[in-house]
């Protein structure tokens, strides 16, 4: 999950496009995953899978979305093939019940609603990868609706929990590592000695994320964020 | 007049040169909130158009919050008692946003990475210029006078210290500041990247840049053209003799002389009690990119040693060179995937956690990760629980008496300052008797008094006949101490005696 809130940076199309034709063009992804049948799923799969592959991520993006495959695709088919029947586009699924349907309309019903859902995560997964949240941020405070952009505050938080949430990953794997070399190991110890653990990882966590918050505040006083409109 | 003592001038009177007071202390005193004694009294300084300043002290002498006070962060972010004025190009800084003084002088923090919010130099910097409302194309201009073209658009998490501060200081300096304020910055870098720093320093001030450094390295701090000295929040002393950064007086101000080399105690040879630990053609490499390295590199390579119980070992090397992967092999952080390592005689693996931590300690370089109680007590209490020492009062006692910390028995360790947080992850190891101290920059946080305290103590715990493995980028404070050294190289461990 680390890595697709992490954004690295890379070279391709979607890394080259600006974050606002990016969502544009996610939101057609969507409509089209929503509207269409099986065979504009296919290519819109085939369209995820050339782009995460041109943008040279495929190999992170098929380790990110490998649970939807392992877990969410066999249990939609099994769905779709042993409870619904196969019903193809049907809008009202009904009481799901037990009915069995091994035909190849039913199966092509459930290769479709696997698909749909992969084409609406995997393309959002796709968009968070190669989208830098920040530039996006940015993106968003410059747009402007009945000449009004969105409030300073909600952009500046917006930058603070991102730079945050990313540094919060590398300090709880540092903490453990130190609390692991002082013989605190929480896969050693009994669930009462694993609670423990918990809050002991608690303490130093909260005490460096407070410190951190303070010194990115700083930080963002010394850019001179916020200071548009005083004259040089 | 050579280029550190040159300076530039904005006015010229009568055919000579005048330089401009650009940063003003006047009778400023201050006292953070909460806090019972005043960080800063009555300092009265200034700093002109050109110069170069170092500012030295030991810790707690008041240096940062005087940097803080040049910039504007003090009264304007910290808030509390603020006496006295600090003005820049002859406006007081008390009021002003602080982004209005920074355009004027910019500041380098001793974390610079937390000045770090985007993926690339390029974004931090358009960042910068896009907030204090100034043309874009400044980022590339400042990247190509820096020398730092080649990064500009290189994610900051592939980079080293050394390139990624550059960078920080390239987006500080892309607003054109008159001065740079520069707050520890070679306390993360390794010999090579101190060097180009300097260098850095040396052609940032050649072309104008004023520059304030605050610093506990006197080496670095000789680069400047005048010196403070800060001893508990008063200006205690200042010149423009380069000279008496190697004098005794220095010293007495909690700063290390220029070229001095302590020697606690003469040289003793170890006595020979076996191995403490055998690596064995030992090879490492993470499964993905990280830090700087390609999936699959190797981070260790075929790593041959041998570390005797009762000496003193240093483990030198650039940063990224393997050092802490070898040493977190130790302490069973990583398991070895080829060749053999042994910790007194048996095979790492075979040991649980418990186990090697009370025959390994391990200091890390952060040392707030490591501390996760209450109180110092509770710190002290777990390790000798690890060990199943009788929790009595004389065990705890021994430890906090031998590191100097029994004032803060009852404190929140949280809540110490790097140094004391410092003794106390010590403590707290050491509490278990271990065999093997592994001990990554144990001098990063102190001044010189407190380097000289703890090379003494160290020196007292190499005599009881536990072996020290430190890690460091500054070998010559360890001279007294050590029997073996050992610099990694990509990967290679190559033996230096």
């Amino acid at each position: 999950m680390k890595g697709i809130f992490e954004f690295e940076g890379g070279e391709g199309i979607l890394f080259d496009m600006g974050p606002g034709t990016k969502l544009v063009l996610l939101l057609i992804v969507w409509a089209f995953a929503l509207i269409f049948g099986f065979f504009a799923q296919v290519a819109v799969f085939f369209a995820i899978i050339i782009l995460a592959a041109q943008s040279g991520v495929l190999g992170k993006f098929t380790h990110e979305t490998k649970w939807f495959w392992i877990m969410t695709v066999p249990m939609i088919l099994v769905i779709q093939v042993l409870f619904t029947g196969g019903q193809v586009n049907s809008m009202d699924p009904g009481i799901i019940s037990f009915a069995p349907n091994f035909s190849m309309n039913a199966l092509v019903a459930g290769l479709t609603s696997a698909l749909r859902l992969f084409c609406l995560f995997g393309s959002s997964v796709l968009f968070s990868m190669t989208t830098n949240p920040l530039a996006f941020a940015k993106r968003l405070g410059e747009v402007k609706v009945f000449g009004r952009g969105l409030p300073q505050g909600l952009i500046f938080l917006f930058i603070f929990i991102n730079r945050a949430s990313a540094l919060v990953f590398a300090d709880i794997e540092g903490i453990r590592e130190a609390q692991k070399a002082r013989g605190l190991d929480l896969g050693e110890e009994s669930v009462l000695g694993k609670i423990k653990g918990y809050v002991a990882l608690l303490i130093p966590l909260l005490t460096i994320s407070f410190e951190r918050a303070e010194k990115q505040a700083v930080a963002l006083e010394i850019k001179g964020f916020g200071l548009k409109d005083v004259p040089e | 007049m050579d280029d550190t003592t040159k300076r530039v001038s904005s006015k010229t009177l009568v055919g000579r040169d005048i330089p401009e007071k650009l940063i003003d202390v006047r009778e400023l005193s201050f006292a953070f909130d909460g806090a019972r004694e005043k960080a800063l009294k009555k300092v009265s300084t200034s700093v002109f158009t050109g110069d170069f300043v170092s500012i030295l002290g030991a810790n707690g002498s008041g240096k940062t919050t005087l940097a803080m006070a040049m910039c504007g962060l003090i009264p304007n972010f910290f808030f509390g008692s603020f006496e006295g004025d600090v003005l820049v190009k002859g406006k007081s800084t008390l009021g002003l946003k602080v982004g209005e003084i920074t355009r004027d002088v910019g500041i380098l923090l001793q974390d610079y990475n937390s000045q770090i919010f985007f993926p690339t130099p390029m974004e931090e910097m358009e960042f910068v210029l896009d907030n204090m409302g100034l043309p874009q194309k400044r980022a590339k201009e400042t990247a190509l006078r820096l020398g730092i073209s080649h990064l500009f658009k290189k994610p900051f998490a592939t980079m080293s210290e050394g390139e990624k501060q550059k960078c920080v200081i390239a987006s500080i300096l892309c607003v054109g500041p008159k001065a740079l304020i520069l707050d520890e910055p070679a306390s993360q870098l390794d010999p090579k990247e101190r060097c180009d720093l300097r260098e850095l320093l040396k052609k940032l001030h050649g072309e104008g840049t004023t520059i304030v450094l605050v610093t506990h390295d006197t080496e670095l701090a000789a680069l400047g053209n005048r010196f403070m000295f800060l001893w508990k929040g008063k200006l205690q002393k200042e010149t423009r003799e380069r000279n008496f950064l190697s004098s005794e007086s220095c010293a007495k101000l909690g700063v290390e002389p220029l070229n001095d080399t302590p020697v606690i105690k003469k040289k003793v040879k170890p006595k020979n009690l076996g191995t403490v630990a055998i690596f064995d053609g030992v090879s490492f490499s993470f499964d993905e990119a990280k830090k700087g390295k390609a999936k699959g590199e190797k981070i260790l390579d075929d790593v041959d040693l041998e570390l005797n119980l009762g000496e003193c070992t240093l483990l030198l090397g650039a940063n990224g060179s393997g050092k802490t992967t070898l040493a977190k092999h130790l302490i069973k952080l990583l398991g070895t995937q080829e060749g053999k390592l042994e910790v007194l005689g048996r095979d790492v693996s075979t040991y649980s956690q418990r186990e090697i931590a009370r025959n390994v300690a391990y200091l890390f370089q952060n040392p707030e990760r490591q501390l996760f109680k209450s109180t110092v007590r509770e710190e002290i209490e777990f390790s000798l629980s690890l060990v199943d020492e009788e929790l009595s009062e004389r065990a705890i006692e021994k430890v906090l008496l031998l590191l100097g910390i029994k004032a803060l028995i009852n404190r929140n360790p949280q809540a110490l300052s790097g140094g004391e947080k410092q003794r106390v992850a010590l403590g707290a190891a050491l509490a278990t008797k271990p065999k093997l101290a592994i001990l990554d920059e144990p001098m990063a946080y102190l001044d010189y008094p407190g380097r000289l305290e703890l090379l003494d103590y160290l020196f007292a715990l190499k005599e009881s006949g536990v072996s020290l493995l430190i890690i460091t980028h500054h070998p010559e404070w360890y001279k007294s101490l050590v029997q073996k050294t050992i610099v990694m190289e990509r990967g290679k461990a190559k033996i230096r005696k």
